[in-house]
């Protein structure tokens, strides 16, 4: 479903985000698995161009985005207090367990404790819309 | 929802207490307000009041089936009504999502023609209603001892059927009357002990034993041992003390377009102004009424507020002067509604089936809830988050291969409620004493705040039915309380 060139630029843009976990600019992860684990994410967030929100942010481009920075949406008070931008580290942590990464968050989601599931969402996320 | 449409015409209202100019004017109001609904206009309204800086007749917090029934029912009265609704979205415990090309209900799903409140509801606004899949499933999968058992629904039934009937013997002598739960008055132990213990005190071969567990283990969405056994015998009385007729009213009906169709219908008929991502923190009474503040510390006045939030959530909200220590407790104590709810689309297909597992399984009861051309869509339930990674795709895989050993899953998903700071937990029934000792408190309102909810409802607690009964319920109660 996912071409080789997609796979190529997600992890061109894993590796240009400066100080990059090595195993995510691997490109080796499996971004069709990637894709159907965004089915658990794509419940409440749309990632499109539009950049209009659902349930949760739009996660167009998230990988490099400041955090919270969704147009209009509602964040919780923990996340919008939250500096800095979306890189593959800390959105790899928040995703293994987000209430401990960012306690107050509001998002219901208890994590994806399967470190090689984290790699291929990541992936995807970093792969075109 | 307001704010994106005009007024529809609605019918008008005779008999309320409000004169016809009165409740025209409010209405002219309310349409104002309404259009202020969207974000960037809301700091042109003076903090805590309407765009005439009146102030509002009624506050509902909560935008769930308990909250919206109040809210349109009080607005569509003529009263000044704003929603204040923590999540992002309406719907709360029910939630309608996309997915596998299905309007996939993570919470809240089936309805039944036996649930007075939302089946009107559906008929009125022409929702129509589609059967899940496994009501016509070619087999039966159950549990003895540990080794999975297929047959037809009849051999099923055969082994099921008896034992359910066994246990919900008890019912009729004490709960004559579905919606006046507490109409006997005297329960013996029947609030006191727990499912479990009812179960154990049967002394039934294990294979019906073990079944009965699993089968209050559902319906209580916690260990057999959490539920109280009188809440439990309860909805044998909502299913006019049938067995069937109760699941068709647990299972077999689900809402064309998922709950959304309906909620979105019941919102866009309300005149209330809707304020999504506006959690509340704080109610505080004085004697004219009360303000409610948010938690990014805006400061709204009402002459009523009606607290339409899960029980598990209330003691979040500060109020003062404080609420009664009964409620907090509750609230606290939580309800048992605690498992795990969970979707599969599996590659390929299986024979359509209903799955009747043991409490100990990961999914205690799995079935086929959509039968597509080429794949399925399995649905599963779990007594505990413990028993279950319900994020886990491998982990979803394997609960449903104990019923299905061939079948594979390419994706599932779920949600996760019990986490959820706005529900932290799923459906409701009690434990042990908290019927005979707390529902009336519950209920009852305190000054100008009105508690609604499917928790605290008299009829299907614990479903989208209990939570419109509850909300028309209040919303009467408002009425009398701010026309005087
Ligand atoms: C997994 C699952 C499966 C279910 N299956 C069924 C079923 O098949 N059939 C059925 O009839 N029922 C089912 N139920 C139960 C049903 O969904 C609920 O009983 C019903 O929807 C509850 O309605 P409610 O309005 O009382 O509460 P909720 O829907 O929980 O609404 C309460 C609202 O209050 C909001 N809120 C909380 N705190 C605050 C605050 N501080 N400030 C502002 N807002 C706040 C919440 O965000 C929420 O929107 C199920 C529930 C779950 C979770």
């Amino acid at each position: 479903m996912v071409s080789k060139g997609r796979r190529l630029l997600a992890a061109m843009i894993l590796a240009g985000l400066g100080p990059v976990a090595p195993h995510l600019a691997a490109d080796n992860c499996d971004i069709d698995r990637g894709a159907r684990l965004f089915a658990k994410c794509a419940m409440c967030h749309p990632r499109d161009e539009t950049g209009v929100s659902g349930a949760g942010p739009n996660l167009a481009g998230i990988i490099g985005r400041t955090i919270a920075d969704a147009d209009g949406f509602p964040y919780s008070v923990a996340m919008s207090g939250m500096d800095g931008i979306w890189t593959p580290e800390r959105l790899d942590a928040f995703l293994a367990a987000p209430m401990a990464y960012i306690p107050g968050t509001t998002m219901g989601f208890g994590g994806l404790r399967n470190p090689a599931d984290r790699e291929n969402l990541l992936c995807y996320l970093a792969s075109e819309q | 929802m307001s704010g994106n449409r005009d007024l529809p015409p609605h019918p008008d209202d005779q008999g309320r207490p409000l004169d016809h100019n009165r409740r025209r004017l409010l209405q002219a109001v309310g349409a104002i307000v309404s259009a202020a609904a969207a974000p960037s206009l809301h700091a042109s309204i003076p903090a805590g009041n309407t765009a005439d800086g009146g102030g509002y007749d009624a506050i509902v917090i909560g935008g769930g089936f308990a909250g919206i029934t109040a809210a349109r029912d009080l607005s569509l009265r003529g009263f000044r009504v704003l929603i204040l609704e923590a999540r992002p979205r309406l719907g709360g415990r029910t939630f309608t999502t996309r997915f596998a090309n299905h309007d996939l209900d993570l919470g809240g799903t089936w309805i039944g023609n036996s649930q007075p409140f939302v089946w009107s509801e559906r008929m009125r606004y022409g929702v129509d209603v589609v059967e899940s899949a496994a009501v016509a499933a070619s087999q039966a999968i159950w549990m003895d001892d540990g080794e999975r058992i297929t047959g037809s629904l009849a051999q099923y039934a055969e082994i099921y059927e008896p034992a359910a009937n066994h246990f919900y013997a008890p019912a009729r002598e004490f709960i004559p009357r579905a919606y006046q739960p507490l109409f006997k008055e005297e329960f013996g132990n029947l609030d006191q002990i727990s499912a479990a213990d009812a179960i154990a005190n049967l002394g039934l071969p294990a294979v019906q034993r073990d079944l009965l567990y699993s089968f209050a283990a559902i319906n209580g969405h916690s260990f057999a041992s959490e539920s109280s056994y009188l809440d439990q015998l309860r909805w044998f009385a909502l299913g006019n003390y049938h067995l069937w007729n109760l699941w068709d009213n647990l299972s077999r009906y689900r809402l064309a377009g998922g709950t959304k169709a309906l909620i979105d219908r019941m919102a866009a008929d309300s005149n209330a102004e809707v304020r999504l991502g506006t959690p509340v923190a704080h109610v505080k009474q004085s004697a004219a009424g009360a303000t409610v503040t948010t938690l990014r510390g805006e400061e709204l006045q009402a002459r009523a507020v009606v607290v339409a939030v899960p029980l598990n959530c209330l003691a979040d909200i500060e109020f003062s002067p404080a609420i009664s220590e009964v409620k907090l407790s509750e609230s606290r104590r939580r309800h048992t509604g605690s498992g795990t709810k969970v979707y599969a689309k599996t590659a390929g297909k299986q024979p359509v089936f209903m799955g009747h597992g043991t409490q100990q399984m990961p999914l205690c009861f799995a079935w086929t809830e959509y039968d597509d051309p080429d794949s399925q869509l399995l649905c599963g339930f779990g007594a505990s988050p413990e028993l279950l990674d319900v994020n886990d795709d491998r982990a979803v895989a394997s609960a449903f291969a104990r019923y299905q050993p061939s079948v594979t899953v390419e994706e599932s998903v779920s949600y996760d409620w019990n986490i959820d700071p706005y529900s932290k937990g799923t459906w409701c029934m009690y434990r042990p004493g908290t019927l005979t000792g707390s529902l009336t408190e519950l209920q009852r309102p305190e000054g100008h705040v009105f508690f609604a909810g499917a928790d605290i409802a008299n009829g299907w607690r614990g479903f989208i039915d209990g939570a419109i009964e509850s909300g028309a319920t209040v919303a009467q109660q408002v009425t009398q309380h701010i026309a005087i």
